[in-house]
């Protein structure tokens, strides 16, 4: 057999593999730790007031240097987003350097490209009544979305830093001259 | 003779890999319809919960698809319908769920997902949603025909 019959047979093989690509199991399963995510993500404010307290949320999330996406006041749900930075010094040096080594060894060496480029942080709210119905519960989660420099996804993750939460509600907490309570 | 083997083999191997990977339908498939016939997938999608308030079950749709880690993008209390997305690893996994009146007492919430460019239809997964949300509305999900 020559050398171009059995690259194309391994073309055809590599080809076929990304043909249909199979449903990962477990893809809508409930995380076990959801309830200590959703005390994280959740306050109570003191009154039934939605729109006040929603009013309140959009203004924090601006604070914070996000701009509003979508938002739909019936329901009382606010989408937001920032674009910043992700570029890493550290990363990238160690990259660079890794393909100059290789490119010197007489190889090819990209990992520049897999080096983070660019993120979005998204921020989801949500107003909910409490279940004793004369409070306003309000539910945000931010997570971020991370590019490389070939433009793939690197990095998917939920924010999970207290400070960021709380800072937020306190903002709220401030605009609706109410204390927030855990949940 | 022998030259004219080695140089058919890559030709096959390339028009047989085109083929294979062209896809698992044909275009005309994938526009008109999902894979399963439609009444099946419908079943597989929707369940019905004995309550009538439905901006609190969007709301607990919403919930749902927080806990699960999708990032909400829309939402529409008039159409019921709340639409959102996340990633596995580099595909994006987009979900889309409508929630609308089945009766006078219940309410029928659908939900479709697509993994990358494949539509999924494997009643586990949907099963996996429903039990979330079971939990966060604090009813039973009930299979519909």
């Amino acid at each position: 057999m020559g050398r171009n019959s059995k690259k194309s047979i391994l073309l055809a093989g590599c080809l076929f593999i990304t043909g249909c690509m199979s449903v990962p199991a477990n893809l809508l399963v409930l995380p076990s730790g959801y309830l200590a995510s959703r005390e994280q993500q959740m306050r109570k404010f003191q009154t039934t007031d939605e729109k006040q307290v929603l009013q309140a949320g959009a203004g924090a999330l601006q604070d914070l240097g996000f701009t509003i996406d979508k938002s739909e006041t019936n329901l009382g749900v606010i989408v937001a987003s920032k674009n910043r930075t992700a570029v890493s010094v550290s990363q990238t040096a160690l990259a660079l350097t890794a393909d100059i080594a290789s490119a010197l060894c007489g190889a090819y060496g990209n990992l520049y490209a897999q080096t983070d480029k660019e993120q979005r942080i998204e921020a989801s709210l949500v107003i909910n009544p409490s279940l004793s119905q004369d409070a306003t519960v309000v539910r945000v989660k931010f997570q971020t979305v991370v590019w490389n420099r070939a433009g793939q996804v690197s990095r998917f993750e939920t924010i999970k830093d207290p400070k960021l939460y709380q800072d937020f509600f306190e903002r709220i907490s401030k605009a609706v001259f109410l204390e927030e309570q855990k949940i | 003779m022998k030259t004219g083997i080695t140089l058919s083999l890559p030709v096959i191997g390339l028009i047989s890999s085109i083929l294979l990977n062209s896809g698992c339908a044909t275009n005309q498939q994938q526009i008109l319809a999902a894979d399963q016939s439609q009444v099946a997938l419908r079943s597989i999608q929707s369940r019905a919960f004995d309550t009538s308030d439905k901006k609190l079950m969007m709301r607990s749709v919403i919930n749902t698809m927080q806990d699960i880690d999708f990032l909400i993008q829309d939402s529409s209390l008039d159409l019921g319908t709340v639409t959102g997305q996340k990633f596995h690893g580099n595909t994006v996994v987009k979900m889309s769920v409508t929630i609308k009146e089945r009766n006078a007492q219940q309410l029928l919430v659908r939900a479709n997902v697509q993994y990358g460019l494949k539509a999924i239809e494997d009643p586990k997964t949907y099963q996996d949603f429903f039990v979330g949300l079971e939990k966060s509305v604090f009813l039973t999900a009930q299979q519909v025909d």
